[in-house]
């Protein structure tokens, strides 16, 4: 079901940008779903697990300051499949995101642009499902780029760890109370018994992000599943007010 | 993208004793290609027979059990593995399907390696990848230990059993002359086609027809002749039915676990065309070397001290063998001591019969020969010097002079014998050979007396290794008297225990403030631990110490623990760990003595913690701190701060 409209989306997307001159990264993003059905074993996809820092939790006025993501396949972290880049922000940083990240302002000055490593990372992703822990925040800031360089939201799928931790897929085996907020990475990784290493990197956080998704994985894999259906039903049941915005 | 940004895997890997060897650049190579992966409770990570894995695996966090299971199903564990461990590493450098199955016993995060990468490194740095390579026979060792295996062959020098049995197909072994007999015939026919033929089977079938059973020696002897059966019974009413079968090309490993599961000595061999050949557990030991009885046979049959000695080094051998297979430190301990046992009560009845031959006669006096310190504990290892002793009985004085004249010159001969075999003297000079050490009864209950009347440094040591006696040739009954005079003894003076006691809280078990190793500082023991001395000794002491208190008879360590516990001295809980340490801290002992036998050096006690895998360090640590508490206890019990230091 859902994979129906994500289709219809993406071919309406598809048919809008279709004489728009984009360059291959771009090009190649709207086919991001191209050949993912939802019967496919979840496993063995490639997915990209992402943290974003930004310089503030406004949407509107903030931006990226770091992409951190990394990896997996077969359901295995892959280390060397990462993307880490710290971007220079145009707008000014606020001393409270500072304290968060330790990302110090000169540091990013020297940094590249968001134009500049957008391109890199579109074609690091390439067609994975892409995983975040909140994925709506990260996705806002992420599609606020895209739209702006190419006139169309990321095309790839979207699984929310949030979410998935909440849902009866997984939230049992780590013992959350339902009912309550969406777990923070924090609380999850606290549950699954995770060190947290290098937290509040976006790079640091998109691997813990992704140990609890490998498990998220194997959960699902267990109670027989393991379908990549089954987790988009899973990681869409929302048990919060969805905006359209977001999820389109 | 500049330096690697996953620090704390590098640190974890940096840890891992295989990767410790790397250097800076190899290890950021190893640890930029590692995969994360994880697995929950029970999860089956590598089946047996599976396609060579593609990774080596290292735990991160959470611990793996190594186990084969059989097609009925029986799960045989062979190993455990925990935080910083690796496993598949064999099956990548042999290229070969994993040979084990390994299963997640907790939660696993594994850091996974892959293979490409793994063999590159193995192939740059020697050092790492020996390793890998010691780790192997680590494993082949481990699955003959299993409780299953049998009581088998032994390693032929410097080769290694497990090189062997792993290489070698049971085809190669197999004896490819295979007798078969119509299941109508009688036993005789058989056994003299079996001894014609000299073979120690016969397969039982109708001409042309499958395997119906097979008649053995052992048949012959228990279902025949102990029957009081006729040699005309029919062979179909002898043999053991429905023989087992194994393929040619199975490993004579295989072969032999084959054999222990089912618990029979002969498998018929198949090719894909019927019957190949038959192999016997006979077989593969001719094949791999010697065996402990075979060893005891030569032994017995030894006509001089020269003869015995000559066996001394392939007597160790088959100890080292037995060691690898068993991985039993009890039954090890057993078997060295039946040995030790055996070539003393050799070289007495050598010596005795020596001092007929030279005209001394008989000995005039009943005596016995004390076996003292770890022989008479029954807890041998392979190195340890000679503590033993004569008891005689009292006789009228000229009769008296001359019988200890006699013993003298026979304790002599006996403890010259031990050291031509193989045990070193006792530098302390506890040896029958030594005037003190060989006295009479009223003689022994002399001294005995005079050490609990003054407890100082020299008789405590000297009272310690002698209440550990055991009576090992001649008259049990002098044993028993100088047992009750020594028990009597010690009821009279208890305080003699608490000097005891505070004599065996010198050695306190290496561990630091934070709970950590604390290793020799210097000296050519640097970085090692004197496990003897910290570890076991401790334990061994105050197992007497409580033994006496006690009034137990017994000696061996194991048994007076046991004895304290049920005498109320010890609870349960403790005595179960310090069994364990106990039992833990000999096998490394006996692991490093024969590795360094093995490498032509002396064996010693000094451990290297270092060389350990993290389990065997935790384990160590846990052993370690049993002690601790064992000594707490025994201070406490014999107040033991009531002396005051001198």
């Amino acid at each position: 079901m859902f994979m129906l409209r994500a289709r219809l989306r993406n071919r309406w997307l598809r048919f809008k940008a279709r004489n728009r001159d984009l360059p291959a990264c771009a090009r190649r993003n709207l086919a991001a779903i191209e050949g993912l059905t939802g019967g496919m074993n979840a496993k063995a996809l490639r997915y990209v697990v992402l943290d974003i820092e930004t310089t503030g939790l406004d949407p509107r006025h903030d931006e990226i300051v770091s992409l951190g993501a990394i990896g997996m396949q077969e359901g295995r972290i892959r280390l060397h499949d990462h993307f880490f880049e710290l971007v220079n922000p145009q707008c000014r940083l606020k001393h409270g995101s500072i304290a968060i990240h330790g990302i110090v302002p000169g540091r990013l000055e020297a940094a590249p642009r968001v134009e500049e490593v957008f391109p890199r990372f579109l074609d690091y992703l390439g067609t994975a499902v892409l995983v975040a822990h909140h994925a709506r925040f990260d996705l806002y800031f992420l599609n606020k780029v895209m739209t702006s360089l190419y006139g169309f939201p990321l095309c790839n799928l979207v699984l929310d760890t949030a979410r998935l931790a909440m849902g009866p897929l997984f939230s049992q085996s780590i013992c959350l109370e339902a009912g309550n907020d969406p777990p923070s990475l924090d609380l999850l990784a606290d549950k699954c018994n995770l060190p947290l290493h290098e937290r509040h990197t976006s790079l640091g956080d998109a691997l813990v992000t992704a140990m609890i998704f490998q498990r998220m994985l194997e959960a699902a894999e267990k109670r027989g599943r393991g379908s990549l259906a089954e987790l988009l039903k899973e990681s869409r049941r929302a048990p919060l007010k969805t905006s359209g915005l977001f999820c389109l | 993208m500049g330096e690697f940004p996953f620090q704390p895997v590098l640190d974890f890997l940096g840890q891992a004793p295989p990767f410790e060897v790397l250097t800076r650049d190899e290890l950021i190579r190893a640890g930029s290609n590692i995969e994360i992966a994880y697995y929950p409770r029970l999860k089956v990570i590598l089946r047996r027979g599976d396609e060579p894995p593609a990774h080596l695996y290292i735990i991160k966090s959470g611990s793996v059990s190594i186990s084969i299971s059989d097609e009925d199903g029986t799960v045989i564990p062979v190993d455990l593995r925990g935080e910083g461990d690796y496993f598949g590493a064999a099956s990548l450098l042999e290229g070969k399907k994993a040979l084990f199955d390994v299963t997640a016993e907790q939660e696993v995060i594994a850091y996974l390696l892959p293979a490409g990468v793994f063999l590159e490194l193995a192939a740059g740095n020697a050092r790492f990848k020996r390793f890998f390579t010691d780790s192997l026979a680590h494993n082949i060792r481990a699955v003959r230990g299993a409780p299953s295996a049998p009581l088998m062959p032994c390693a032929k020098a410097g080769q290694g059993l497990e090189a062997y049995l792993m290489g070698q197909q049971v085809a190669d072994l197999m004896t490819r002359q295979v007798l078969v007999c119509p299941p109508g015939a009688s036993v005789r026919e058989a056994a003299q086609l079996m001894s014609q033929r000299r073979v120690g089977s016969i397969v039982v079938a109708q001409p042309g027809g499958a395997a119906l059973g097979i008649i053995t020696d052992t048949d012959l002897r228990n279902r025949v002749l102990a029957q009081g059966l006729t040699g005309e019974l029919e062979v179909r009413k002898a043999m053991t039915k429905g023989p087992r079968t194994i393929h040619a090309t199975a490993f004579a490993f295989d072969a032999l676990l084959e054999m222990g599961r089912h618990g029979v000595r002969h498998l018929l061999v198949e090719n894909g065309n019927g019957l190949a050949g038959i192999i016997s557990e006979h077989d593969i030991q001719l094949a791999a070397g010697a065996t402990p009885l075979g060893v005891m046979r030569d032994m017995d049959k030894a006509a001089s001290v020269e003869e015995l000695a000559a066996l001394g080094a392939e007597i160790r051998r088959v100890m080292k063998a037995l060691l690898d297979q068993t991985r039993s430190v009890t039954r090890m301990m057993e078997w060295i001591t039946e040995m030790n046992d055996r070539a003393t009560g050799k070289l007495i009845s050598l010596a005795e019969a020596e001092m007929t031959a030279t005209g001394r006669g008989e000995p005039a006096a009943a005596y016995a020969w004390l076996a003292m310190g770890s022989e008479g504990r029954r807890e041998q290892t392979i190195s340890t010097d000679q503590d033993n002793g004569l008891v005689y009985a009292d006789a009228a004085p000229p009769e008296q002079a001359r019988v200890k004249a006699w013993l003298h010159e026979f304790g002599g001969k006996v403890v010259a014998g031990l050291e031509r075999y193989g045990f070193p003297l006792c530098t302390g000079g506890i040896m029958a050979s030594n005037e003190q050490w060989c006295l009479s009864l009223s003689g022994w209950q002399g001294q005995v007396a005079a050490w609990l009347e003054n407890p100082s440094g020299e008789n405590l040591l000297k009272a310690g290794v002698f209440f550990d006696f055991r009576a090992l040739h001649g008259d049990p009954g002098l044993a028993r008297d100088l047992r009750q005079t020594i028990k009597r003894g010690v009821g009279e003076k208890r305080h003699f225990l608490r000097f005891l006691a505070k004599r065996a809280l010198d050695n306190r078990p290496p561990l630091g403030l934070l709970r950590q190793l604390v290793m020799e500082k210097q000296g050519e023991h640097a970085a090692t631990i004197n496990i003897k001395l910290k570890g076991l000794a401790p334990i061994v002491d105050a197992a007497r110490i409580m033994a006496l208190d006690a009034d137990l008879s017994v000696t061996n360590t194991l048994d007076r623990l046991a004895g304290c516990q049920e005498a109320g001295l010890l609870d349960a809980a403790l005595h179960a760990d310090l069994r364990e340490a106990y039992l833990f801290m000999t096998l490394l002992r006996m692991q490093h003595q024969f590795k360094k036998q093995a490498e032509g050096d002396k064996p010693d006690n000094f451990i290297a913690p270092e060389l350990m895998n993290n389990l065997e360090r935790k384990m160590l640590k846990e052993s370690f701190r049993a002690v601790n508490r064992l000594q707490d206890r025994l201070a406490w019990l014999y107040q033991t701060h009531l002396i005051l230091e001198t």
